[in-house]
């Protein structure tokens, strides 16, 4: 699609080994604040990375410094092999969906996403083709002529994510892509972004809402006031305090019993999920070994086990990191 | 694609937008209705005047005077003594270059003002951002700019030259060169506003400031030129744009043309501070 493109003729940066992205000891000093506090991040192509963190962590400075927005004042960003910060380099290998950007409200949808096309390197009648692709993709076929000034949020944020994804760029940033959305556009977009994923494209994510993060991702970075917390893959993440959850279709179960049982060493209880997470005694084997001891244990106390699954999710693992 | 390329699809866009805007629309109309407003109050007092001297019977006596070259020369300064041409255009378009030139950089500063700032306020610069160089969005946006003012003083001056062409004290020929050279000068001094516009753009997020500062550097520049006036501030009369414009209408290269290069001079400054101000910034 990007035939055009500098970086697409750089044999380097053809190389499948090449990071989609790679970000050394970023720093990004607003005055005396430090937003960004020696960021290093790798995402290989096809990845889907996620970015987790409360407001003010630093995650929309990141995409800002990786788009060009915003310049760093220390580290390196490479963007598919190529040095970011030259839009020669990044053109139509870098999609962006900026957080508070809002589309120029007198043009319309058709002609915004056309003029992006185009300025990416496509002829006319191929720019117009891919930008009506997209808007059928992302379930706005109809708008092609309304200014983006009457669009609703969601419909925005939508035509938002279509322009972010013109082109079949190599790495796209989506900054709270389903913020503002309603549940069925959301779903729907999550679904875009697993056809994307499959394509080779990879993602960088930031989003509140963790269990779409855990869908979606194959691994994340933590973040918290400019600094990283904690980074790997997801499974890493979410696995590594040893926790089993156990969704009961009650709200009564043995206790005691499992309090008792030897490769229990902590277990609480939510009421509200009927979800009990079981931390297991460290030294275990596997933590098979753990699951195969409680599951015994409830089925032969006559507990009905609804679900079960392994580790910490991610909201836990967030908010154990603080 | 290259930079041109860029600057021409940018270009291109801003003036379909341009094109459908309200705003566009209605300062074109709006200057042509207050351009053609004055022109008609100037061709009624001269007709007054002209019907005056004719039932006084002191024409001759005016023309003896050189009353009519008196009063051009009160407009354009004593340097267009020497440029008969200027003396054989019909006096109207006389008037409406210089009306043109006192009104049109206040046209400029409320035709663009807004180009970079309405886009640093919505952020919706950065759409543009991340496939365009900044430098190409900026130059394909004042181009844009500039081409609209280019289409209003090529369709007033049309409009001027055909009100005036039975003037029967005027030539076809010198009124049609004497209209282009007059055209060709307008831009010229144009670009040099249309370049300070986008400064003040790029300087600021909201469009208010920017149109606030643009035109505060208007009367600051034309203070400039008033506070030359005085012995011991005569050198500030270089820094204003304006102490470059009688030269302009010179027909001695060595004349008009240290004018010329002192415009495009303003113009590259204010573009280049504008270019410098716009690379820099967070978007």
């Amino acid at each position: 699609m990007n035939t055009a493109t500098p970086s697409s003729q750089d044999a380097p940066a053809q190389n499948a080994q090449t990071p989609a992205l790679a970000i050394e000891g970023l720093v990004k000093r607003f005055g005396a604040l430090t937003a960004i506090d020696g960021l290093s991040l790798t995402i290989a192509p096809g990845e889907t990375h996620g970015f987790i963190g409360p407001n003010g962590a630093g995650k929309t400075t990141t995409f800002s410094l990786i788009a060009g927005f915003l310049s760093a004042d220390a580290g390196s960003i490479r963007v598919n092999g190529q040095a970011a910060g030259d839009i020669s380099n990044l053109r139509g290998v870098i999609g962006v969906l900026p957080q508070d950007a809002l589309l120029p409200p007198k043009d319309t949808v058709g002609r915004a996403l056309t003029l992006y096309a185009r300025l990416q390197g496509m002829a006319k009648a191929e720019a117009e083709g891919e930008a009506r692709r997209w808007l059928e993709r992302v379930g706005l076929k109809d708008s092609w002529k309304a200014p983006c000034g009457t669009l609703s949020h969601g419909m925005a944020k939508r035509v938002g994510i279509a322009q972010a994804f013109l082109g079949a760029p190599k790495l796209v940033l989506l900054d709270e892509p389903t913020a503002g959305l309603d549940p069925k556009s959301a779903h729907q977009l999550r679904e875009l972004i697993r056809s994307v994923r499959e394509s080779g494209t990879a993602l960088l994510i930031s989003s509140h809402n963790l269990s779409e993060l855990e869908a979606l991702c194959d691994s994340a970075t933590i973040l918290e006031r400019g600094r990283v917390l904690t980074q790997g893959a997801l499974s890493e993440l979410t696995s590594e305090l040893n926790v089993i959850r156990v969704q009961i279709a009650g709200n009564t179960f043995p206790e005691t019993a499992l309090r008792d049982l030897w490769v229990v060493h902590d277990l609480s209880f939510d009421k509200a999920s009927r979800t009990m997470s079981i931390t297991l005694t460290a030294g275990l084997d596997a933590p098979e070994v753990g699951i195969a001891e409680v599951l015994k244990l409830l089925l032969r106390e006559g507990v009905p086990v609804s679900g079960l699954s392994k580790g910490h999710g991610l909201e836990a693992r967030v908010i154990s990191l603080k | 694609m290259n930079r041109p390329q860029e600057i021409a699809l940018v270009c291109g866009h801003e003036l379909n937008r341009a094109v459908r805007s309200p705003k566009a629309a209605i300062l074109f109309l709006l200057y042509a209705l207050v351009a053609s407003f004055s022109g008609f109050i100037f061709i009624h007092v001269t007709g007054a005047f002209d019907e005056q001297l004719d039932a006084l019977h002191m024409r001759d006596l005016v023309d003896q005077m050189g009353v009519y070259r008196k009063a051009v020369l009160l407009f354009f300064g004593e340097g267009a003594a020497d440029q008969a041409w200027l003396f054989q255009m019909p006096p109207f378009l006389l008037f409406f270059y210089k009306f043109n030139l006192f009104f049109l950089p206040a046209f400029a500063v409320l035709m663009g003002f807004d180009q970079l700032s309405g886009e640093l306020q919505t952020r919706s610069l950065r759409y543009l951002a991340t496939r365009a160089h900044r430098s190409s969005v900026l130059l394909g946006k004042v181009l844009a700019q500039f081409a609209i003012l280019a289409l209003l003083v090529v369709l007033m001056s049309l409009g001027a030259l055909l009100f005036t062409r039975a003037a029967p004290e005027s030539s076809w020929g010198v009124t049609l060169l004497g209209t282009l050279r007059f055209c060709g000068l307008t831009l010229l001094v144009m670009s040099a506003y249309l370049s300070l516009t986008a400064l003040f753009s790029a300087l600021t997020r909201t469009p208010l400031y920017a149109l606030i500062f643009a035109l505060c550097a208007l009367v600051f520049l034309w203070l400039l030129g008033a506070l030359a006036n005085f012995d011991s501030l005569a050198f500030l009369r270089w820094l204003s744009p304006a102490t470059y414009e009688p030269a302009l209408i010179s027909t001695k290269p060595g004349e008009v043309l240290p004018s010329v290069a002192a415009y495009l001079a303003f113009s590259a400054l204010f573009l280049g501070g504008a270019l410098t101000r716009l690379r820099s910034r967070d978007l």
